[in-house]
C-alpha cells in the first residue's frame, strides 16, 4: 500500500502539465551541449553510462507517470 | 550457417504464422473481443519505427559513428513527453474527421485541398521508396549471410530471394491492410501482426545482445574494458569516439528523430490512424520508451565486440548475424535473421499499405476525375489500391536493385527522416496556429520540399554516380551561392544538417509568411477553429473522466434562470428531480457529460412547464457551459462518433429518429402513465376490498364456528351442503359429513305441528324463500336418534358463482316452547281452576233442577197416580234445557282440561264466538251483557280450535273481570262485553306498527268491554307472565300471557286499545286460512226430526246410552239391535250385514275400540255405513276414522233430531 501511495504521489507530480514541459527541456538539455561535452563523457563508457542512465531515468519517469493509471485499470 | 531451402521454408513458416495470428485477430473483431484495441498491443505496434534499420543499421552506426545512433531513439522519448499535447490531438481530429493517412489530416486542415494531398502523397512516395528499398537490403544480405548457396544444380534459391520477399509481402499486405474498404481504415489483423513482429525482433535483439555480453563477455563492464585495452593498441583511426561528433549533427539527428515519431507516415499511421482510444496513448507514453531503452541496450556492445572480433567494419551491419555464426549458434543466427525479417517485413507492410491509401485516393482518384474515360476506374477502388500496394512494394524493391551495391541507401535512413520532417510545420501549425491556410502550407511544403530534394537528395544522386557531380561542385549554372551542400554560402554544418536547416528554414518561413499574408476561405476558418479548438486532451481527458465540475455551483447558476419562472421553491424542486434523473444526486463533482445530462433533463422538465422554446432559451441565457468545458463537450462527443464508427450526417439522422422515438414513447409514457395510475387506483381499491373481504370472511369464520345457532348452507330442494359446528350437535350427529349429503326431510318427522307433511311443506318454505329473498318460519326437526325438537329457521338466498343456495339459521326453540307449552297449561289450570269453581256452582244449579223437577215427577205419579201430559212436557223441557246446560260445562271442561298439542285445523271463527258465547253466559256475571256479533260469510283460519277459544274466552273473562271485581266499592258492577269478526288487508300503517304483520288478509277477533280500562303503561305491560291489575288472589298474571303466546303460535298479533275508564278493546289478528275448502262439521244442529225404516246397529258400551238411543230410533221407525261391546257388536255384525243399514259405533269402549271394531267390520262388508259417536269434540282417532270410511260423526250428547238427521241422510243417500 505503501509503495502504491509513493506511486501514485509520483505519477500525480509528473503527469502534471508544468512538469512534463520541464521535463522535456530537461531531456533535451540533458542529450545536447554543454553536458555531453563534459570531460568525464569523452570515454565511450563514460558516454555510455549517462547516454543510458539520463535515457533510463527518462524512460523511467514515463513509467511512473503511465504505470499508475495502468495499474488502476486492472484493479 | 543454414541452407537457402531451410530459411526459405522458416521464412513461410513465420510468414504463415504471422498470417494465422492476424487472421486471428481479425475474427476476433465482429464477436466483440476486439484484440487490436488494446493499449500493449497499440504500444508494441508503435515499434514499427524499429525497422531493419534499427536491427542492423544502429549496430553499423555504432560502430562507424559510436553514439549518434541514439539520437534517432532518444528523440522520439523526448517527443513522447508532448504527445498530451500533440499527438491525443492528432486523434481526435482523426476521429472526428475521419483521417486516414497523413496526407489526408493535412489536406482537411487546409481547405480540403487535393493538391496539398497530392503533393504530401508525392512528398512520401519520393521520400519512402527509398526507405523500403532499404529493407530489402537489409534482408537480402541476412540471408546471403545466413544461407549456404546450393551449388551444383546451376539454379541458386538466393537468387529469387528478393521476388519471394516482395510476393509474400504483397500477399500479406493485401490480405491484411487492403482485404476491404474500411471507412476507419483501421486493420486490427495487421496491427496485431506488427505488434507480434515487435516482441520478436526485441527477444531476437536480447538474445542476441545477452548473448554477445555475458556469454562472449563478462558484461557490458568486461566489454568496454576489453574494448578500452582494444582501442589503445589499435592504429586505425577510431571514430568511435564521443568527440568525433559534431554538435550540429547530433542536433539535428535529435530533431529528426523527435519529428519521425510523429511524421513519419507509417508511424502517423500506426499512432493515429490505427489508434482505437486516446486511452491507449498513456500506456503507450511509458511502454515504447523502454522498448526502444531495451532494444539500444546493447547495440554499442555487439558493435564494440565486433570490432574486437576482427569482423570488418563495413560489414558492421551484419555484426548480429556473423557473431552468433562465429561462435557456431545456428538457431540463435535464425533467430536473429528472424527478428531482422520482422523488423523489415513491418515497416514494408504498414508503409504500403499507408502509401497505397495516399496513392489511391489523392492521386489516381483524382486523376479519375481528370480523365473522364477512365471513370469506370471507380467502382474498383479496392483493386486500384492492391495494384499500389504492389507498385510500392515493387518500386522499393526496384530502388534496391538499382542501388544495391551502393551507400546510398545507408544515408537514405536519415534523409528519409529529413522529408518527413517537411511535415511538421503545416502539421504542428495546423492543430496549434488558426493562421496557419492553405496558402502558406503549400508554400512551406514545396519550399520545403524542394530545398529537402536539392540539399539531401540530389547530392546523394550525385555521389551516387546517377547525376554529374558538377552541380555539387558549383552549383547550378555555375551559381556558387547555389550549391547543394553550402546554400548561400552556409559552410560549416555537416551534410544532413546543412540539408534539415535550410529545408526547414524554408519550410517554416514560406508557411508563416504565407499564412500571414493570404487569408483563409471561410472554410478553412472553420476547419482551423476546429483543429485547434481541441482543448488540450490531457487536460480535458481527466476532466472528462475524474469529473471536475463543482455540480453545486452549476446548480446554482441554473436556479437563477429557472426561477424566473417557476419561483424558489419550485425551481429547487425542479432541479433536485432533474438530478435524479441525470444519476447524479450522490455526486458533487461531475464530468461535462454528466453536466450535459443534468441540462438536458433540466431542459425537458422544464419544458413540461413553459414550453420547449423557453425552457431551450432558459438553459442558453444560463450559460452553463465555460469555454473549456464547451471544447471538452465537443472532443467528448467527437470520441463518441468515432468510436460510434458513423461520419456527422449518420449521427445526426440517428440522433433525428431517436429524437422523434423518444417524443413518440415519451407520448406513450405520458398515456401510459396515466394507466398507471389508474391501474394502481384500481390495485389500491382491490387492496382495500379484498382487506375488506378477508374481515368480512373472519368474521363469517367466527360467527360460523362459534354461533350457537345452527348454520347450514342448503342445495334448494337438495342436500345440505355446509354445517357449522352448532348443527352438527344440534343435530345429533357425529360429524360434518353424516349432515351433509342429507336433506332437511331427512331430519324432519312426517308431519309437522299445523298437520301439513314436511316434503309438502318443506317445498313450500324453500319456494317463498327463493321467490322473497328470505323466509322465517317454525320447523319441528326428528334427529337421527328419534328424538324431536322445535326451532325456528330462518332460510335466506344465496348468489354464488354458478349456483344459488339457501342460507339457513336454525335456533332450539324446544325449550321456549315447552316453558310456553307449561304457561298456557298453568293459564289453563288456572282458568280451569277459575271456571271450575264456576262450573261447579252451575253444574250443581242444572243438577238440582233435573233432580227437583223428577222428585216433582215422581211425587206427583204417587200422589195422583198420573201428570197432566202438559205439565209432563213442560218438566221435560226443564230438564233438557239442563242437560244441555250440563252438555255445555262438560265441553268446557274437556277443552280446558285438554294438553297443549297444537292440532290444527279450518276453524270458523263465527263458531268459536258461539262456543264461548254458550260458555260465557254461565260463567259470566249477569250484570254483564254479552253483544256477539257474526259474520255472514265463514272466517276461516287455520288453528288449534281449542286453543282459539280458550284465547277467546280468557280475553272474555278479562273483559268481565274489568265491569265486575275490578271496580271500586262504591262503582257499580255491569257492562257490555261485545264480541265480534272482521276481515282486513294489511296496509302501510298497520305494517308500520306491527312489522310481523304479513302480505295477505287477517280476520280481527275482537272483544271490547266497557270496564275500567288500562293506562298506555299497562298495556305495555299486560302480556308478561305474572303481571296482573287484579288484587292478590283474584288473578295470576299468565291468562294474557297466554293469550300472547297463543297468538303467536298462529303466526297472528295482538292489538290492544284502552283507556282509564273508558273501557278496553282487544283485536286478535289470525291469517286468513288460504284454502277454504271442506271443513268438519262439529255438531252442527239440525231441529228436524226425519223417520225412517231398515235395522240399525247400536254399539256402546254405556247401557243408558244404548237404551236411549234404541228409543229414539225406534220412535223414529227404526229396527234396532243393541250391542255392548265390539266383539259383541261383530258377531252381530257377522250374522246380520246383509241387514243392517246403519251402524251407531261408540268411539270409546272397552276391550275393543270402536277404531277396531270398524276395520273388522269393513273387513266383512266394505260398504258399510257408520255413524261415529264420540264425547270428544275433536280427536285424532276420530278424523283417521273419518279419512277412513265413517261417513258422519256425532258428538254426545246428541238430541233425537241430530241422530234421525244424521241416520236418515245416511240411509237416504244410499
Amino acid at each position: 500500500m505503501r509503495i502504491r501511495k509513493v506511486i501514485s504521489i509520483l505519477q500525480s507530480f509528473l503527469s502534471r502539465g508544468e512538469i512534463q514541459i520541464v521535463l522535456f527541456f530537461m531531456g533535451f538539455l540533458l542529450f545536447t551541449w554543454p553536458f555531453l561535452g563534459t570531460t568525464f563523457l569523452s570515454s565511450i563508457k563514460g558516454m555510455y553510462l549517462y547516454l543510458y542512465l539520463v535515457w533510463g531515468a527518462i524512460v523511467m519517469a514515463h513509467i511512473l507517470a503511465g504505470i499508475g493509471s495502468f495499474l488502476n485499470k486492472r484493479d | 550457417m543454414l541452407d537457402a531451402l531451410t530459411i526459405f521454408l522458416v521464412i513461410c513458416i513465420y510468414i504463415g504464422l504471422l498470417f494465422l495470428v492476424a487472421n486471428w485477430a481479425d475474427r476476433s473483431r465482429p464477436t466483440g473481443r476486439n484484440l487490436a484495441n488494446n493499449a500493449v498491443v497499440y504500444s508494441l505496434s508503435l515499434a514499427v519505427y524499429c525497422t531493419s534499420w534499427t536491427f542492423y543499421g544502429s549496430v553499423g552506426n555504432a560502430a562507424t559513428s559510436s553514439f549518434l545512433f541514439l539520437t534517432i531513439y532518444i528523440g522520439p522519448t523526448l517527443s513522447i513527453i508532448l504527445w498530451d499535447w500533440v499527438l491525443v490531438k492528432l486523434i481526435k481530429i482523426k476521429q472526428s474527421y475521419r483521417i486516414n493517412s497523413i496526407a489526408d489530416f493535412i489536406a482537411a486542415r487546409y481547405d480540403r485541398s487535393q493538391l496539398l494531398a497530392a503533393m504530401v502523397t508525392l512528398m512520401i512516395f519520393v521520400g519512402m521508396a527509398p526507405y523500403i528499398a532499404l529493407q530489402f537490403k537489409a534482408v537480402i544480405a541476412a540471408f546471403e549471410v545466413l544461407a549456404i548457396p546450393v551449388v551444383g544444380t546451376g539454379f541458386s534459391i538466393s537468387d529469387y530471394t528478393g521476388q519471394v520477399i516482395v510476393v509474400l509481402m504483397i500477399t500479406f499486405t493485401i490480405m491484411f491492410g487492403v482485404r476491404k474498404l474500411d471507412p476507419t481504415e483501421r486493420h486490427q489483423g495487421m496491427v496485431f501482426a506488427v505488434a507480434v513482429e515487435s516482441i520478436v525482433k526485441l527477444v531476437a535483439f536480447l538474445a542476441i545482445g545477452i548473448f554477445v555480453t555475458y556469454f562472449v563477455f563478462n558484461g557490458i563492464g568486461d566489454v568496454f574494458s576489453q574494448w578500452s585495452d582494444y582501442a589503445g593498441r589499435s592504429t586505425d583511426p577510431n571514430p568511435n569516439t564521443p568527440e568525433n561528433i559534431s554538435f550540429a549533427t547530433w542536433l539535428t539527428y535529435l530533431l529528426l528523430g523527435m519529428s519521425a515519431i510523429f511524421f513519419l507516415p507509417r508511424q502517423f499511421h500506426i499512432s493515429v490512424v490505427e489508434n482505437a482510444s486516446v486511452e491507449h496513448v498513456k500506456t503507450a507514453k511509458w511502454l515504447f520508451p523502454l522498448y526502444m531503452f531495451l532494444i539500444n541496450l546493447f547495440v554499442l556492445p555487439i558493435a564494440l565486440v565486433g570490432l574486437m572480433k576482427g569482423l570488418p567494419e563495413k560489414h558492421a551491419d551484419m555484426f548480429v548475424l556473423y557473431l552468433p555464426l562465429q561462435f557456431g549458434d545456428d538457431w540463435l543466427t535464425l533467430l536473429v535473421f528472424l527478428g531482422g525479417f520482422s523488423a523489415a517485413a513491418s515497416m514494408i507492410m504498414i508503409s504500403s499499405m499507408t502509401m497505397s491509401t495516399m496513392l489511391t485516393n489523392h492521386i489516381l482518384l483524382p486523376l479519375l476525375d481528370f480523365l473522364p474515360g477512365l471513370g469506370f476506374l471507380r467502382m474498383q477502388i479496392l483493386k486500384l489500391r492492391w495494384l499500389a500496394v504492389a507498385a510500392v512494394i515493387l518500386f522499393g524493391y526496384w530502388f534496391e536493385r538499382a542501388l544495391a551495391g551502393s551507400q546510398t541507401l545507408v544515408n537514405m535512413g536519415i534523409i528519409s527522416f529529413a522529408a518527413a520532417f517537411q511535415f511538421a510545420p503545416c502539421i504542428i501549425g495546423g492543430i496549434f496556429w488558426r493562421r496557419g491556410n492553405l496558402v502558406g502550407a503549400l508554400l512551406g511544403l514545396g519550399a520545403g520540399f524542394a530545398t529537402w530534394v536539392y540539399t539531401l537528395l540530389l547530392p546523394t544522386f550525385i555521389r551516387s554516380g546517377w547525376i554529374a557531380s558538377q552541380v555539387l561542385k558549383s552549383g547550378p549554372w555555375g551559381v556558387e551561392l547555389l550549391k547543394p551542400e553550402s546554400l548561400f554560402g552556409l559552410t560549416g554544418l555537416p551534410f544532413v544538417p546543412h540539408g534539415v536547416f535550410w529545408s526547414i528554414l524554408l519550410n517554416l518561413g514560406c508557411y508563416i509568411l504565407g499564412s500571414i499574408l493570404f487569408s483563409s476561405s471561410k472554410t478553412g476558418e472553420e476547419t482551423a477553429n476546429a483543429f485547434v479548438g481541441l482543448e488540450t486532451p490531457m487536460f480535458s481527458l481527466e476532466s472528462a473522466r475524474d469529473g471536475k465540475i463543482d455540480l453545486e455551483e452549476k446548480r446554482q447558476r441554473l436556479k437563477s434562470s429557472v426561477k424566473r419562472y417557476l419561483g424558489l421553491v419550485r425551481a429547487d424542486r425542479l432541479l433536485d428531480k432533474a438530478i435524479e434523473m441525470s444519476g447524479l444526486k450522490e455526486k458533487q463533482m461531475v464530468t461535462v457529460v454528466e453536466l450535459m445530462d443534468f441540462c438536458s433533463s433540466t431542459e425537458k422538465l422544464l419544458a413540461g412547464s413553459i414550453g420547449t422554446a423557453a425552457a431551450y432559451k432558459t438553459l442558453k441565457s444560463a450559460d452553463m457551459f465555460t469555454k473549456q468545458e464547451s471544447g471538452e463537450l465537443t472532443a467528448a462527443y467527437s470520441k463518441i462518433l468515432a468510436e460510434l464508427e458513423i461520419s456527422p450526417e449518420e449521427l445526426k439522422k440517428s440522433i433525428d429518429y431517436h429524437k422523434e422515438k423518444e417524443t413518440l414513447m415519451a407520448a406513450h409514457a405520458d398515456a401510459l402513465e396515466g394507466k398507471v395510475t389508474e391501474l394502481q387506483q384500481q390495485i389500491t381499491e382491490r387492496e382495500r376490498v379484498e382487506e375488506e373481504l378477508r374481515t368480512s370472511e373472519e368474521r363469517y369464520r367466527v360467527l360460523y364456528t362459534f354461533s350457537k345457532d345452527a348454520i347450514m348452507i342448503i342445495d334448494p330442494g337438495k342436500a345440505y351442503i355446509n354445517a357449522n359446528p352448532a348443527a352438527i350437535e344440534l343435530f345429533g350427529c357425529r360429524n360434518e359429513s353424516d349432515l351433509t349429503r342429507k336433506t332437511p326431510i331427512d331430519f324432519s318427522p312426517l308431519s309437522q305441528e299445523d298437520g301439513q307433511l314436511s316434503s309438502l311443506k318443506e317445498k313450500e318454505m324453500v319456494r317463498l324463500a327463493m321467490e322473497n329473498g328470505s323466509h322465517y318460519f317454525k320447523w319441528k326437526y326428528q334427529r337421527p336418534d328419534g328424538s324431536e325438537f322445535f326451532a325456528t329457521v330462518l332460510l335466506t338466498r344465496m348468489e354464488l358463482p354458478g349456483k344459488t343456495v339457501l342460507h339457513a339459521t336454525v335456533r332450539d326453540v324446544t325449550d321456549r316452547i315447552k316453558a310456553d307449552r307449561e304457561l298456557i297449561q298453568a293459564q289453563k289450570m288456572e282458568t280451569v281452576g277459575t271456571l271450575a269453581g264456576g262450573l261447579a256452582h252451575d253444574f250443581n244449579n242444572v243438577l238440582g233442577g233435573i233432580m227437583a223437577t223428577l222428585s216433582l215427577i215422581s211425587h206427583k205419579l204417587k200422589l195422583r197416580g198420573g201428570v197432566d201430559s202438559q205439565k209432563l212436557l213442560e218438566y221435560i223441557e226443564v230438564m233438557t234445557q239442563s242437560g244441555v246446560r250440563a252438555s255445555d260445562m262438560i265441553s268446557q271442561l274437556l277443552t280446558l282440561s285438554r294438553k297443549q298439542e297444537l292440532n290444527f285445523a279450518p276453524v270458523d271463527l263465527n263458531l268459536t264466538i258461539k262456543h264461548v258465547v254458550k260458555i260465557a253466559r254461565n260463567s259470566c256475571d249477569k250484570s254483564v251483557q254479552l253483544n256477539p256479533g257474526y259474520q255472514t260469510e265463514p272466517a276461516m283460519v287455520m288453528a288449534d280450535p281449542s286453543q282459539i277459544e280458550r284465547v277467546l274466552l280468557n280475553l272474555c273473562v278479562n273483559a268481565e273481570h274489568s265491569m265486575t271485581i275490578m271496580k271500586g266499592k262504591d262503582q257499580p258492577w255491569g257492562g257490555i262485553l261485545s264480541l265480534s269478526t272482521e276481515r282486513i288487508t294489511p296496509d302501510d300503517h298497520l305494517k308500520s306498527r306491527y312489522p310481523e304483520a304479513g302480505e295477505s288478509d287477517y280476520w280481527i277477533l275482537s272483544v271490547s268491554d266497557t270496564g275500567v280500562g288500562m293506562s298506555a303503561r299497562t298495556i305495555g305491560m299486560i302480556f308478561d307472565p305474572f303481571f296482573t291489575t287484579k288484587d292478590k288472589g283474584k288473578g295470576t298474571g299468565l291468562g294474557l300471557a297466554m293469550v300472547y303466546n297463543s297468538v303467536r303460535l298462529h303466526n297472528g298479533f295482538l292489538d290492544v286499545r284502552s283507556s282509564e275508564g273508558a273501557g278496553t278493546t282487544v283485536n286478535v289478528y289470525l291469517p286468513v286460512m288460504q284454502d277454504q275448502d271442506k271443513h268438519l262439521h262439529v255438531g252442527a244442529a239440525d231441529v228436524s226430526v226425519p223417520k225412517g225404516e231398515g235395522l240399525i246397529l247400536v254399539v256402546d258400551d254405556e247401557e243408558l246410552m244404548r237404551l236411549a238411543s234404541r228409543d229414539i230410533l225406534e220412535e223414529c221407525g227404526y229396527t234396532v239391535m243393541l250391542a255392548e261391546n265390539g266383539q259383541e257388536a261383530l258377531d252381530i255384525f257377522r250374522t246380520h250385514h246383509g241387514k243392517i243399514k246403519v251402524i251407531l259405533l261408540d268411539m270409546a269402549m272397552p276391550l275393543m275400540s270402536g277404531r277396531e271394531t270398524y276395520y273388522k267390520m269393513k273387513e266383512i262388508d266394505p260398504d258399510l255405513r257408520v255413524i261415529l259417536v264420540s264425547g270428544l269434540k275433536t280427536d285424532v282417532r276420530v278424523k283417521e276414522l273419518l279419512r277412513e270410511g265413517i261417513d258422519v260423526f256425532l258428538q254426545k250428547p246428541f238430541t233425537i233430531e241430530t241422530l234421525a238427521s244424521a241416520v236418515h241422510q245416511l240411509i237416504a243417500g244410499e
